[in-house]
């Protein structure tokens, strides 16, 4: 199935994640996770960042909700941001 | 907000006029906003939209919170500012650009940002608070604030051309520490361009508007999240933790009545 990966919120611009991956039937965000950001994984990227899947905030990259996807599903994770 | 709704003058209802009717405001609506009080802490990219929109829209009371003398690199996006005001305290000079704006709404400043105490009594005070300071600490505050009175809260947040808003209802949807259990990096030069701080802070005043006039549907336990860079936006329902430090166990309604009677 295609998931699609978005990376917003602050740094958007540093990190590079594909806008797509393809993924077995049954993938979880974890999947997601691990197949957009390759080896270097969510360690790049702040514990306090948000994980979204299908518009469903599923807590942070330290504790997020392992929910299964289905096909067409966006994860979205956002790096938040506060500004003034 | 007080049980009996403020009259409004003839004066009052011709400025008010193009905002009363169908899809915006009914006339209770417009009272309820005269009888209401709201605290906006940084008045700045975010918040002086936010305070000018919702001065103009005739809240009667909008109290600014800001710290601070103005300096030139403000002005990008902070709209209260002036090129006169560099260098003048922000929260005395925003103030009076507030007052020039609506002479039937009351606007009070404080120069600094809330401390917890202050914080649990603007909450208090006020039926409604908007976040928009730079720091999570802050937001985080004015967030035990809200949910302590019980009184909804918006959180306003840019980043370089992007942003993101959130709308909660302590007792009802999740709060700001369900969504930040732990406080994310802090960037104290963060880029960011005037055009998205005025949208964010523009619409948490709509958000704000809907609710104290209980008009529309207010985007309650969700966050709105605009990536301008690519020009797409999101919206995100929240999950409440059930274990969260703040808001566990917290239900909608239980101390309003005892805050308005320390009013
Ligand atoms: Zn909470």
């Amino acid at each position: 199935m295609k998931i699609q990966i978005a990376i917003t919120g602050r740094g958007y611009d540093t990190t590079k994640v594909p806008g797509q991956v393809e993924l077995p039937t049954g993938a979880t965000v974890a999947d997601a996770l691990a197949a957009a950001l390759g080896a270097e994984g969510t360690g790049q990227l702040a514990a306090s960042t948000l994980v979204i899947a299908g518009g469903r905030h599923l807590g942070t990259l330290r504790d997020y909700e392992n929910a299964a996807l289905a096909d067409g599903d966006e994860v979205m994770l956002l790096q938040p941001v506060a500004g003034g | 907000m007080s049980q009996k709704l403020s009259e409004l003058s003839d004066a009052e209802w011709e400025r008010y006029a193009r905002q009363i009717g169908p899809a915006v405001l009914s006339r209770e609506g417009q009272a309820r906003l005269k009888a209401s009080a709201v605290l906006v802490t940084r008045v700045g990219g975010m918040g002086g939209p936010a305070a000018q929109a919702l001065v103009m829209a005739g809240v009667g009371r909008v109290i600014i919170a800001h710290g601070g003398a103005m300096i030139s690199p403000d002005l990008n996006r902070q709209v209260l500012g002036s090129e006169a005001g560099i260098g003048r305290l922000r929260a005395e000079h925003f103030a009076e650009r507030l007052r020039e704006l609506n002479r039937f709404v009351a606007v009070e400043s404080i120069d600094h940002e809330p401390d917890d105490a202050e914080a649990d009594a603007f909450a208090r005070r006020c039926d409604l608070l908007i976040a928009c300071p730079p720091t999570f600490e802050e937001r985080l505050r004015l967030n035990r604030a809200a949910v302590h009175a019980c009184k909804p809260i918006i959180d306003a947040a840019q980043w370089g051309m992007g942003g993101t808003l959130i709308v909660l209802q302590p007792g009802q949807t999740a709060c700001l520490a369900c969504v930040y259990p732990e406080q994310p990096p802090f960037e104290e030069f963060f880029p960011v361009v005037g055009a998205i701080s005025s949208a964010i802070g523009s619409l948490a005043a709509l958000e704000a508007i809907k609710i104290l006039a209980g008009a529309g549907e207010p985007m309650l336990g969700k966050m709105f999240v605009y990536d301008g860079l690519r020009g797409l936006p999101s919206v995100v329902a929240l999950r409440r933790n059930p274990r969260c430090p703040v808001c566990a166990g917290s239900v909608h309604g239980e101390s309003a009545a005892s805050d308005r009677e320390a009013r």
